[in-house]
């Protein structure tokens, strides 16, 4: 195991390493240029703009400037945010701190319900349950997230007026976490809604396999109690497809959701990316594309492992 | 199942939870904002438009104000003197006015904002600061400003300019001072906080020289879409905001918000590249303008909260005059006008010339939605006189670029004459926005800058707007209103065409 997790991890720092020099040489392939997005038009002047390239290192050939970066790098500077006029990882841990919260909560909500409600579905097969479930999990898979969430805030917010709209807590700080759980209520039903479904759909169809496999069969004939079936034979068996499903998920949680975070004005680190690329930001971009590339490596790493950890066969595959 | 239980109880107390009341302040107005200020330092930038300069001009005082009709009134400045030259300018300061550290406004003050503003490596906007030559302390409250040249606009402009206190920030490194996101400044407001990408908070100065806000607290929140700052209205959240003419039935159908309708200095045109053979013939121009249906434009995507504009000023504007031609939409005359100017049709109902097809391509910014549909609209009109309009939308980073390259055929973009009416940097002979040239038009600007005298400047940019618009320089189409969502309960707006907040500090908000 332990030499697998050795190869893995070098495998992900290769990957992490040719992600960041192509974003990195994407960026300045692109036309347009920070100084003309810090200018503007009617401030912009051939001098100007050679000023601040010269003043960000910018009129240096690009294998130079990705030299620079590496030695900063290396000395754990990662760079001025050409907006926000301050520490590039300073704006995006604000924002990565956001995402987490919302991502991490939204991935266990979507286990915790996509996962029971499969099981449910499967145990209850062709009963009602099990259709009303499933045909249930179908619609919300269908359904947008932004019109789920403008639909949330308009009931919500708007008219029952219980719960904020926007934001991640309220204006001045100072907020108790009851309040913090306010804020974070619709963005996470709407974050998880689709993902929970498609958990449930998933399992569901696992769980049919698993439930008529001998082994299970088996299970109930030797009478071990039902519960005791689904739970630990069946479910076990179900997991590895699951647990695969879920960390594709989880990676994309943790990018950040444009929409969910722009429907709510949640201030993660999808929002900061898109206004970053038409503002030019190459550092915040570079800082963005270290921290999201290294949570998916490791959110695909981490499945990986569980993976084995729940069936040893993948080993020898 | 236990753990569905669980889970249900949870969700229920969550819920429960959720009913507990909002915490209320006492006088308190929230408006939303779509951008973010990067930064809250007066030396940055001068504020433009809304929300832009509501930080700067709650944190920050400046020399003088700009009044609503165009006049300049003191502010930090008491009073004035102007050289018989018009050069050199004495400014004596209040004697009250104070920082929120307690420190008092001076001369020195004033000498370092304007030093740093033109300082390069500071990384900030010498905007209305252009011709400042030398700055001089004569004593503590008094301070004088030589120019390079007569400047009239530097009242107005380099007056807006927030003073910063030197003895917080001399020595440090401008552009990247934490002052930046937590400033010092002699407005009426002080910062309470700054999260960036949520909220800026702001507390009134009980001792504030110009009298104490009658508003306590201000709270700019960023959202990050319209239809976010819609729903926050309409649950209360926000107060105050700036909407489109489409969110208007929103805004009608909530109780308690009442909408502020604000005309501007701002338009839009078509900026035509001279490089293009076909521009340089003035019947082809009249015809594009008299093939644009203008009228219809302001009425179907303005949905009339706007004006169709014969030149480049706006009646927001203290320069604009009645006195100028207009040219209404006319299609058959801009039939005979390309016939005369020897554009036949060709056989795919494309006007030919010498081979060539009437056809341009009329550049945009892509995140501006308005002018899109414009040109969509004009697209479809001019294509019956057989003209041939195409749309490019670029990214608002590569904008610049483009047009000060002369790298389009037209462009459209808004444009925004803040302080003062001039705009002889896109008109002069010479310019790189278009590159139009017209000795008479050179002639009419040097005039409009050659005087302090206010009379005789509004002479000169009637004459202006009249050349302009007789050789049709460029094809203005209109100028959009602002449309300020707010509460019944406030009181105290007064319009401005630049900052209708200018006056925030007299504002009431009543329970």
């Amino acid at each position: 195991m332990l030499g697998f997790v050795l190869r893995r991890l070098l495998q992900a720092a290769l990957t992490l390493l040719t992600l960041l020099a192509l974003v990195f040489a994407v960026l300045r392939l692109a036309p347009g240029g920070p100084a003309y997005a810090l200018l503007g038009p009617d401030r912009y002047t051939p001098e100007r703009a050679a000023l601040i390239e010269s003043q960000l290192g910018l009129d240096q050939p690009v294998p130079e400037q990705a030299r620079r970066w590496v030695l900063q790098f290396t000395h754990g500077e990662l760079g001025y945010s050409y907006f926000h006029h301050r520490p590039a990882l300073a704006v995006v841990r604000d924002r990565l701190l956001a995402t987490l919260i919302l991502g991490g909560l939204a991935f266990l909500l979507a286990l915790l319900v996509g996962i029971p409600t499969g099981v449910w579905a499967a145990v209850r097969q062709g009963q009602w349950v099990d259709r009303v479930l499933s045909r249930a999990a179908v619609v919300v898979l269908a359904t947008p997230s932004f019109w789920l969430g403008i639909g949330l805030i308009l009931l919500c917010s708007a008219w029952l007026r219980v719960l904020p709209s926007a934001g991640w807590a309220p204006i001045g700080g100072g907020a108790t976490l009851g309040e913090r759980l306010r804020y974070l209520l619709l963005p996470l039903i709407t974050l998880a809604a689709s993902h929970a479904a498609s958990l449930a759909l998933y399992t569901r169809t696992a769980m049919r396999e698993a439930l008529a496999a001998d082994h299970t069969r088996t299970a109930y004939a030797v009478g071990i109690p039902a519960r005791r079936v689904i739970w630990r034979y069946a479910l076990a068996t179900a997991a590895l497809p699951v647990v695969t499903m879920a960390g594709l998920m989880l990676a994309h949680f943790l990018e950040g959701s444009l929409v969910v975070e722009t429907v709510f004005a949640w201030p993660g680190i999808g929002q900061l990316t898109v206004a970053s690329i038409t503002r030019r930001d190459y550092p915040v971009l570079l800082v963005v594309t270290l921290f999201v590339g290294i949570m998916v490596l490791g959110a695909n790493l981490l499945t990986d492992c569980v993976g084995r950890w729940l069936d040893p066969r993948v080993e020898r595959v | 199942m236990r753990n569905t239980r669980t889970i249900l109880r949870s969700i229920f107390l969550l819920a429960a939870g959720t009913l507990m009341a909002l915490p209320a302040h006492a006088s308190q107005l929230v408006l939303g904002s779509l951008e973010e200020p990067p930064n809250l330092s007066a030396l940055t930038d001068l504020p433009h438009h809304f929300p832009e300069h509501v930080p700067q001009t709650l944190l920050f005082d400046s020399l003088t104000q700009f009044m609503p009709d165009g006049t300049v009134r003191p502010k930090l400045a008491a009073r004035w003197e102007v050289s018989k030259d018009g050069r050199v300018y004495t400014f004596t300061l209040v004697p009250n006015a104070k920082f929120h550290d307690g420190t008092p406004v001076t001369a020195e003050d004033v000498k370092f904002t304007f030093d740093a503003a033109k300082d390069p490596a500071t990384k900030s906007s010498d905007e209305g600061l252009e011709t400042v030559e030398k700055v001089e302390v004569l004593n503590p409250r008094t301070v004088r400003v030589t120019l390079s040249k007569l400047t009239p606009q530097f009242l107005a402009e380099g007056g807006a300019r927030g003073i910063v206190p030197k003895h917080v920030l001399a020595g440090k490194d401008l552009a990247t001072d934490p002052f930046n996101l937590k400033p010092v400044g002699s407005g009426p407001y002080r910062l309470v906080s700054f999260t960036p990408g949520q909220a800026i908070v702001f507390a009134a100065v009980p001792d504030f020289y110009r009298g104490a806000p009658k508003i306590e607290r201000i709270v700019f929140k960023i959202l990050p879409d319209q239809n976010v700052i819609l729903t926050q209205l309409r649950a209360g959240e926000i107060q105050y905001a700036l909407l489109q003419p489409r969110d208007l039935p929103v805004v009608e159908h909530t109780a308690g918000l009442r909408v502020v309708e604000s005309p501007t200095p701002r338009f839009y045109d078509l900026t035509l590249n001279y490089q293009r053979p076909y521009w340089q013939d003035r019947r082809v121009r009249e015809a594009i303008l008299r093939g644009i249906d203008r009228e219809a434009i302001v009425q179907k995507v303005l949905l009339g909260h706007g004006q169709v504009i014969a030149a480049n000023a706006t009646p927001a504007s203290w320069a604009f005059s009645k006195d100028v031609p207009t040219y209404p939409t006319d299609p058959d005359r801009a039939q005979q006008l390309l016939n005369e100017a020897g554009w036949r049709p060709g056989p795919d109902g494309i006007r030919m010339k010498n081979g060539v097809p009437l056809r341009f391509t009329v550049m945009l910014k892509n995140v501006d939605r308005t002018l899109e549909q414009v040109f969509v609209i004009t697209q479809q009109r001019l294509k019956p006189l057989g003209v041939d309009l195409r749309i490019e939308r670029v990214e608002p980073g590569v904008f610049p670029q483009r047009m000060r390259g002369g790298q389009f055929d037209a462009l459209s973009r808004v444009w925004n004459p803040v302080y003062d009416p001039d705009q002889s940097n896109q008109l002069k002979t010479g310019n790189r926005y278009g590159g139009y040239s017209n000795p008479e038009v050179d002639a009419l600007l040097a005039r409009t800058l050659g005087t302090l005298d206010r009379a005789q400047r509004k002479q000169a940019y009637a004459a202006l707007q009249r050349a302009l618009s007789q050789d049709l320089a460029r094809l203005y189409l209109f100028t959009e209103n602002e449309l300020h969502v707010a509460p019944v309960g406030l009181r105290g707006i007064q319009w401005h065409p630049v900052n209708i907040f200018w006056n925030l500090k007299d504002w009431t908000l009543d329970k």
